[in-house]
């Protein structure tokens, strides 16, 4: 086997179009990653008062956990020193175009502290917090950190809520009568400082308008009574937008206002965005996720599923594939050779690619005020790895279509038919239902890309979760799997045509 | 032309593969249209799909199996060095890659009227149930007006020329897999990147240059004013595509050597009309009269010593390699290949070998397929060492054959008589 592998090897470094091949892959891969990278901008531009131009770029506060979060909502807060709890009777959730994720509710949240010790007044995006609250049409949800979400009671306003902090510990209930509470959650946010605000919040989403057009801006109220808080509270009832976003209030373009009142009876609260985790795409979120370095993948694909398909079939069309077989009979054994040669070439030569590509890309989205989702080594390494064995794989399986069809057009063209287009019809055809783009992506070899994908599906998120936006149906291991089942089936059938078929 | 022509659509009648394809080409579209619109649902609310695009999605599958077409229809001759006898028999390579494109063309056009009527009425049969009505502003699937009419037609052309744009690329490279690798590159490959980039201006740029989606613009019935191209240019933008890899194509055409590398020996046998040639080696032979006059001929072992060695050769020269000028060379190698290096002319050593042209000249009222005989000698005296192999080998026009090659052996060295044991 090794002088097989030897002979094979030969083979493949003495062409010089095959080695000009596996060197332009990664390069297709780099050089797409750079322009989609150098072309793809990020951030805020507006007229200032003095017809100046302010721009800025994107940027994303990063939560307790190290995800880059959204925190932006209206807050109508006092401060509560240790212990305590405020409970509310919720009256109505209420918006000109109701989202489903729209809430509304009582939070209590780390405002950060003073280098002295005093507590901060101006809040802190990305603080730790833990929520009772109402939503559009998910009923009460108790949510803490921007991750985590646990499910109340459902239905709508009139409800009352109510959190309750100990020490570390914040607990959330809901009740129907406030009378009988049920217990929705419990949170621990580690190292909550003991001054704290507490208050009442609203904010929501935007509309979501034709995909990639963005959002729509759009507020939401809250309406509260019998408000009362128990514990050390201090102050009267300041409002604050947490995270306003950059230029004029939307309401001086007849945009929706946000703010809050005192009523005879109690409050309102009017406000946007969200809290919850950075999401990419349709969710209001900014974060550009790592795969979007990898966006030429798909494009050094096509150039080794070619190499992979002609590695045989250029055997067969000059006749050098009988001496192959005459010199090894097992002809089982040749094409196992043929695999694991341009496998690991091929392995070798994407690495090389994704380990310049991922930060040269990185470099050009963070010059174009792209803030791109940090990642563990290990996910790091994942995605490095995993896109290196895909591009194997995908070699691989041009090489077995290339053995069971002879012929390098019909090799060539299934195997672009099977891992591009699909992937194509998926992220760039238009008017694709998301469903079917999910199920081209669950069934052809192109599921192998969501080795690429680190941004985890929140439910809590409204969010189209698509494939163009670096979100797969399968989980990276799965996906990986279908690619691994295509390359084996194709193989098996290489194999047994080449045991039947004469040379 | 019309026998080139001619010529051209027989080959691409008997093929197989082509009615396969073109069935293929139809089931492909089909099969994708009415998948993709059997997926769709418009609420009420409204939608931002294009229903005549969408129920021609379908072509984004069919146009590949044409692509696969429009290069086999070069490619699949210089796999099995077919274009050799096409050059051969039409030796203006120009009207060889006009007539391919024309019989392509002739070919891809009803299979691509059946593919896009086709996804239009499955999408008119299915798009209405599903909320894409007119009265939601969408056009009507129906051929009757002048926007579905373009659609239809501008759809059809499209698939014509992206035959002809495989045509010209694989012309121009030559090989099948690299040839249909790039085309399916340049299709799919500015899409994604258009989709990936967050830059509205270089995504409108891209829109108007990529060849499909240029082409694909003539698709367009909704906000047709607001596209990055209208309708009947972005055709114009992909058929300026297809023309330009026409150019390039013909451009190396008529540039290359139609024989490719390795081609094998009934190739060059067709190219040179199966010339035989008949060798003896003698001690001498001349030329006289047009006859060969040999000597001791036909002898395979000389030496020790000097020796005179004559190769007499006959080249049989066919009736349609008449009136050519033919260059040859005949070289004695050793057992290894390697040239044998005798002293020459004022005791330099330099290699046997002669280099030489004939032209044999067609006699009035010669019959067609007859042979000529062109004879010919090379006479020189050898010094060679004992015990060893030679051969002469001719070339003619720089081509080899195994039977062109005369070898003999040297005598071993006499030995004084051994002593006894």
């Amino acid at each position: 086997m090794i002088a097989l592998l030897r002979s094979e090897w030969t083979k493949f470094r003495s062409v010089r179009g095959w080695l000009v091949g596996i060197v332009l892959a990664p390069l297709v891969t780099i050089g797409f990653g750079a322009l989609t990278g150098s072309a793809s901008q990020c951030g805020y531009m507006f007229p200032g008062p003095d017809g100046q131009t302010i721009s800025g770029p994107c940027s994303a506060p990063t939560g307790p956990g190290g995800e880059l979060v959204q925190d932006q909502f209206y807050f109508a807060h006092k401060t509560l020193a240790g212990n305590g709890s405020i409970t509310v009777r919720m009256t109505g959730l209420t918006s000109s175009d109701l989202q489903p994720w729209a809430k509304s509710g009582i939070i209590l949240k780390a405002a950060g502290v003073r280098g002295d010790g005093s507590p901060r007044s101006k809040i802190v995006p990305g603080s730790a917090y833990a929520a009772m609250m109402l939503t559009g049409a998910h009923g009460a949800r108790f949510e803490w950190n921007y991750v985590n979400d646990a499910a109340g009671s459902p239905g709508l306003a009139p409800r009352w809520l109510r959190l309750a902090r100990d020490g570390d510990v914040v607990t959330g209930y809901d009740s129907a009568d406030g009378a009988h509470w049920t217990e929705v959650g419990t949170a621990t946010l580690t190292g909550l400082p003991s001054s704290v605000q507490v208050g009442m919040f609203a904010a929501t989403p935007g509309v979501q308008q034709t995909v990639r057009a963005g959002d729509a801006a759009v507020d939401a109220t809250g309406t509260f009574d019998n408000v009362s808080l128990t514990g050390s509270v201090s102050g009267g009832w300041q409002g604050t937008t947490v995270s306003p976003p950059p230029g004029p209030a939307p309401a001086q373009d007849g945009g929706p206002s946000t703010g809050f009142q005192q009523t005879a009876d109690g409050f309102t609260v009017t406000g946007m965005g969200d809290i919850g985790p950075d999401v990419p795409g349709n969710g209001g979120g900014v974060s550009t996720p790592i795969s979007r370095t990898l966006d030429g993948t798909f494009a050094g694909l096509i150039v080794v599923i070619v190499i992979g398909a002609i590695y045989i079939t250029a055997e067969y069309r000059r006749g050098m594939i009988r001496t192959t077989f005459a010199a090894t009979p097992a002809r089982g054994q040749v094409l196992v050779a043929k695999a694991v040669v341009l496998g690991a070439v091929t392995f070798v030569a994407a690495a090389v690619g994704c380990a310049l590509a991922i930060p040269i890309a990185s470099h050009e989205l963070r010059a174009g005020g792209n803030v791109i989702t940090p990642l563990s080594t290990l996910t790091y390494l994942r995605v490095f790895a995993g896109t290196a064995l895909v591009f194997a794989g995908a070699a691989i399986l041009g090489l077995a279509l290339g053995a069971l069809f002879r012929r390098g057009v019909a090799a060539v063209t299934t195997g672009i038919v099977v891992i591009v287009v699909p992937y194509f019809l998926a992220v760039a055809s238009p008017g694709l239902s998301t469903a079917l783009a999910n199920w081209l992506l669950r069934v052809f070899p192109a599921a192998a890309l969501a080795v690429q994908q680190t941004l985890p599906v929140y439910p809590q998120v409204s969010d189209t979760y698509q494939p163009f936006e670096g979100f797969f149906p399968l989980s990276a291991l799965a996906g990986f799997a279908v690619l691994i089942a295509w390359t084996g089936g194709a193989l098996w059938l290489a194999t047994r045509q080449l045991r039947r078929a004469d040379a | 032309m019309s026998a080139v022509l001619r010529a051209e659509w027989t080959k691409a009648r008997t093929l197989a593969s082509t009615f396969w394809l073109l069935a293929g080409a139809v089931a492909a579209t089909l099969a994708l249209s009415i998948a993709v619109a059997a997926g769709q649902n418009c609420p009420p609310s409204g939608c931002a799909t294009d229903p005549a695009k969408m129920s021609l999605t379908g072509l984004y599958l069919g146009q590949t199996v044409v692509a696969v077409l429009g290069v086999l229809a070069i490619s699949g001759e210089y796999a099995v060095n077919m274009n050799i006898v096409t050059f051969a028999a039409m030796p203006v390579r120009t009207r060889v890659l006009g007539a391919k494109a024309a019989v392509l063309a002739v070919l891809v056009l009803p299979a691509a009227v059946v593919s896009v009527l086709a996804s239009l009425v499955s999408g008119a049969a299915m798009l209405p149930g599903r909320g894409f009505t007119p009265s939601h502003g969408f056009v009507s699937l129906s051929l009757d007006s002048a926007t579905m009419l373009r659609v239809a037609i501008g759809s059809m052309l499209y698939l014509a020329l992206m035959g002809l744009l495989s045509l010209g690329i694989a012309t121009a490279v030559r090989d099948a897999a690299v040839a249909i690798g790039l085309v399916l590159g340049l299709l799919f490959v500015f899409p994604i990147l258009v989709a990936f980039i967050h830059n509205a201006p270089l995504q409108r740029h891209l829109e108007q240059i990529a060849p499909m989606l240029a082409g694909m613009a003539v698709q367009e019935t909704v906000n047709v004013a607001s596209q990055p191209i209208g309708p009947w240019a972005g055709l114009g933008v992909l058929a300026l595509w297809a023309a330009g890899a026409l150019l390039l194509g013909w451009f190396v055409l008529v540039r290359r050597d139609a024989l490719s590398e390795g081609a094998p020996r009934y190739v060059l046998n067709i190219w040179f009309g199966f010339m035989r040639v008949t060798m003896m080696l003698a001690d001498h032979a001349q030329v006289a009269d047009g006859k060969l006059f040999i000597s001791g001929g036909g002898w395979s072992t000389c030496g020790p010593g000097p020796t005179p060695c004559s190769v007499a050769v006959i080249f049989h020269v066919p009736w349609q390699n008449t009136n050519e000028k033919v260059q040859f060379s005949l070289r004695l190698v050793d057992e290894d290949g390697h040239p044998v290096i005798q002293p020459g002319q004022q005791g330099r050593p330099q290699p046997v070998a002669v280099n030489g042209q004939f032209e044999a000249g067609r006699p009035p009222g010669m019959t067609p397929g007859a042979e000529i005989g062109v004879p010919m000698t090379f006479g020189s005296v050898l010094h060679l060492p004992p015990g060893q192999r030679y051969t002469w080998v001719l070339e003619v026009a720089g081509h080899a054959e195994e039977d062109w090659r005369l070898s003999f052996a040297t005598r071993a060295a006499a030995t004084p008589a051994s002593p006894a044991e």
